[in-house]
């Protein structure tokens, strides 16, 4: 092969580098360009740009009250991200509103909405009444934290959990504000927050990726999810979340193709680097070397990813403890097994996505379906983290997808 | 390289001064004798813009050393760049240059006034006051830096120290590191550094020292804030004060900040708990007991004798045999170790860890196959606090070695075989406060036993279970 690319392209052995008359002319406009931006230009504008940019600019509000914190030594290492896509509601899970019960019925008082646009679903509704929760509350813990009937599991691990009842979006629809949730903008484009943990902080472990993602099976399919929700925007590829699916083909396209053995992967793979590394003494794209890491990152996962996704050596005590799904490939319960799996082999980033959550007119039977599905095992998480010492080290997301209802 | 050029901006400024001063002479001249002198004003002109916008390349890269008033930069920053684009209209629009040379001679005049401010101070051009000599500090003859006489009474003998701390240690660090802004030459915030009644006067946001309390004199507190403090001091970009320097005007203040020889008796025998003229003389870095110092203090005491930071090439070399190196948080120099890569597990991979053991608080080795003798290795690296062994092949016979880092806090050895026996062991290591045991062979009976002893030690055995609904 090498021989033939040498006559083709005129290839010198040693270092490989090609040589072709267009890109030879390419390379040397390339230099003068560079030269000359080095030089009078660069230096020129550099200096106006940094100078009108310190007396121009300003800090914000913000910038002064985030200077004015003391700096806090941040502990936690891993993440582990429990997204609850379509919006949980709030009344039947952690915030109690007693007073509702008095005021079924009656139309929600303009103070509250405070004239915030309402969504196609509710736009057209003749009145907005107010229902109370379905479910009753209780007290627990020693923190006596209220938390709904429906979440039994939770409410026996209430005291490890830090709850946040003032968050919202401003967006008034899924996706964008799903989008917002994990870019922290509403329009598509930006890297989500597990690609920014991996491009900041790095990987640990070499043989698996920074940032994994984990969708369950088994929940209703209401608001759909893109890919572009752990997608790496405009940071090198290698940070995109990769999705682990259940089944006998967790990482797409990672195995060998059927019928070839895979001895000689590891040499074509080096041949193939060699090519790309030719192309980026070319190009210099960035890419190129996203592209190349990529390659020999999923050459390990061929070994890695096998093993860690391998849940049978768990013993029973452990399918006991994430309750009788966990024993279902695919189901949350599951994925929150390999979570703890792949935390405990120290990759940064693992999100769960659960679907579902999206309530208009079956409530009550929905919202006892998701609990179900995702109490337990959200609990169990949290205590065999503890007990396996990850659990200091790392913090658990528990989101609500949407805006009030 | 920048830094040269940056140092040419006192040299170059002078060139526009007088190209384009020399240009409006010509026009001048021009004006009044009729004689055709076009070729050589446009040139001069020209030239003059050149070497006024190479003036304030070169101006920018010196203001970037942050060693002057930002105010007064900020001036002559502004009035040099509206110079450098006026000389560039004189240039081009010859029907205007007689309007234009006038405001520019003015425009000149500015910038160079508000430069010469920048170096020689304000009111320079009316103070004809003497500069006090700096040279007076050199012409003290050296006295004898230390008069030591050894007494003794039988059972102790006395060391008697005669010596002047603020002449022999604290003047020759003031000089080198504070005089360039705060003395005869320079007197930023109004301070003054170079005589003891400057120092005792204080600057303009108050007094800057307090004899014996390090908190409150700011000549101290100021050095040891943080780098991007804007009252830390020297100010970023300067050349800071070494760790020794900064002990040795903390144990000044601690001493009782005299400007004058201080006599001083010293035990030979017994450990000095209050800070002593010894611990100047010796630069030792003392221990300040809690008794004579209140807490916050000590704390200082110690962020000063932090190890330094290990530096990214160093994280990089390890990274390379396979062991991962991350800092606690950002700027910090303790690290946490990480052996999650190093397959297959070989043991001499640990004595790497020697060389950062002074950084290393956080040791991961979880699910290697680490045996006791391993263990062996790691005894040596004392600032070991979260020791991860859990899953490896470990037994009790390793923890006589484990004892030996005393600064262990949280030790996990779920998952090895470990039994009553090596718990017991654990009960007399001192720091420790959580030891995770899940899935050992450690039973209920040895937990009791162990808890009469350290009933503060956290003991976690994984035997969290739902209760049923």
């Amino acid at each position: 092969m090498q021989a033939l690319l040498k006559d083709k392209f005129m290839l010198e052995d040693k270092n490989f580098k090609m040589h072709l008359q267009e890109l030879d002319a390419l390379n040397k406009k390339i230099e003068r360009r560079k030269f000359l931006k080095s030089t009078a230009g660069g230096l020129g504008a550099m200096a106006l740009g940094s100078l009108l940019s310190s007396s121009i600019s300003t800090k914000s509000f913000e910038e002064q009250i985030l200077d004015a914190l003391p700096t806090i030594a941040p502990k936690a290492k891993r993440v582990v991200y429990l997204f609850m896509s379509g919006g949980p509601s709030q009344f039947e899970t952690f915030d109690y509103k007693p007073g509702l019960i008095n005021m079924q019925g009656q139309s929600l008082p303009d103070s509250v909405r405070n004239g915030q646009r309402l969504t196609g679903m509710s736009a057209n509704q003749a009145q907005l009444p107010i229902a109370s929760s379905f479910t009753n509350f209780k007290q627990y813990g020693k923190s006596n934290t209220w938390v709904s009937d429906l979440l039994p599991y939770t409410a026996q691990v209430v005291d490890e959990l830090c709850i946040i009842k003032s968050m919202f979006t401003e967006q008034i629809n899924h996706d964008p504000a799903l989008t917002f949730f994990q870019t922290g903008h509403q329009l598509p484009g930006r890297p989500s927050i597990g690609s920014w943990l991996s491009y900041g902080l790095g990987s640990e472990n070499k043989n698996l990726p920074a940032f994994i993602v984990l969708v369950s099976k088994n929940a209703a399919r209401d608001q759909p999810l893109y890919a572009r929700l752990w997608g790496n925007g405009f940071l090198p590829s290698q940070h995109q979340g990769v999705q682990f699916r259940s089944g006998n083909d967790p990482v797409l396209f990672l195995n060998n193709p059927e019928g070839y053995d895979g001895k000689d992967r590891k040499e074509m793979l080096d041949y193939l680097s060699q090519l790309n590394n030719l192309q980026n003494d070319v190009w210099g794209d960035p890419e190129v070397n996203a592209r190349m890491s990529q390659y020999e990152l999923a050459f390990r996962m061929q070994t890695s990813v096998p093993d860690v996704m391998d849940t049978s050596k768990e013993s029973d005590e452990v399918f006991e403890l994430y309750g009788p799904d966990s024993r279902e490939k695919g189901t949350f319960a599951a994925n929150c097994i390999l979570a703890r799996k792949l935390l405990e082999k120290d990759v940064r980033f693992v999100q769960l996505y659960h679907q579902g959550w999206d309530h208009h007119g079956s409530l009550p039977s929905g919202m006892k379906q998701q609990c179900k599905q995702t109490d337990q095992a959200s609990a169990a998480l949290i205590m065999d983290h503890a007990r396996r010492h990850i659990g200091n080290m790392g913090w658990r997301i528990w989101t609500n997808c949407l805006f009030a209802r | 390289m920048i830094e040269f050029i940056a140092h040419l901006h006192p040299v170059i400024v002078h060139l526009p001064i007088g190209i384009l001063l020399f240009g409006a002479i010509l026009l001048a001249y021009q004006h009044f004798s009729s004689t055709d002198l076009n070729a050589a004003i446009s040139m001069s002109f020209l030239l003059g813009s050149i070497s006024a916008i190479a003036a304030c390349v070169a101006g920018w890269l010196l203001s970037l050393s942050g060693e002057y008033d930002a105010a007064l930069i900020l001036k002559h920053q502004w009035t040099g760049i509206a110079t450098a684009i006026l000389g560039c209209l004189v240039y081009i629009l010859k029907q205007y240059r007689k309007l234009l040379i006038i405001l520019l001679i003015v425009l000149i005049t500015i910038t160079g006034h508000f430069g010469a401010t920048i170096t020689h101070g304000e009111n320079y051009l009316f103070n004809t006051s003497k500069k006090t000599s700096l040279n007076k500090q050199d012409t003290i003859k050296n006295q004898p830096k230390e008069i030591t006489s050894i007494v003794s009474n039988g059972k102790d003998s006395f060391k008697i120290v005669k010596y002047n701390i603020y002449e022999n240690e604290i003047a020759p660090i003031l000089k080198t590191r504070c005089y360039a802004c705060h003395s005869a030459e320079k007197q930023k915030n109004l301070l003054r550094l170079d005589t003891e009644a400057f120092i005792k006067k204080g600057g303009k946001s108050g007094l800057i020292l307090l004899a014996g309390s390090i908190l409150k004199s700011p000549l101290y507190t100021n050095l040891v804030l943080p780098i991007e403090d804007d009252k830390h001091m020297p100010p970023k970009g300067k050349h800071q004060l070494s760790n020794n320097e900064i002990n040795t005007i903390q144990q000044w203040i601690l001493l009782g900040a005299s400007f004058k020889d201080q006599i001083d008796t010293i035990s030979n025998n017994k450990k000095q708990s209050a800070p002593h003229i010894d611990s100047v003389l010796n630069k030792k870095e003392t221990v300040i007991s809690n008794t004579t110092v209140n807490n916050k203090v000590s704390v200082e005491v110690i962020t000063t004798n932090f190890p330094p930071v290990i530096s990214s090439s160093i994280i990089e070399s390890y990274k390379n045999k396979n062991i991962i190196l991350s800092n606690l948080a950002e700027g910090s120099p303790f690290v946490m170790a990480n052996f999650v890569n190093v397959i297959p597990f070989e043991n001499s991979s640990l004595l790497d860890l020697q060389k950062i053991e002074k950084q290393l608080v956080v040791l991961k080795l979880s699910n290697l196959p680490i045996k006791d003798a391993d263990i062996k290795i790691i005894a040596s690296l004392s600032n070991i606090k979260r020791l991860n062994l859990e899953n490896t092949a470990i037994t009790n016979d390793c923890l006589p070695y484990l004892k030996e880092l005393s600064a262990l806090e949280q030790l996990n050895l779920y998952g090895t075989d470990i039994t009553d026996e090596g718990l017991k062991q654990l009960a007399s290591f001192k720091n420790l406060s959580v030891i995770y045991l899940w899935k050992t062979k450690v039973t209920a009976n040895g937990i009791e036993q162990f808890k009469k002893e350290r009933p503060n030690i956290t003991i976690e055995m994984g035997d969290f279970k739902f209760q049923k609904k």
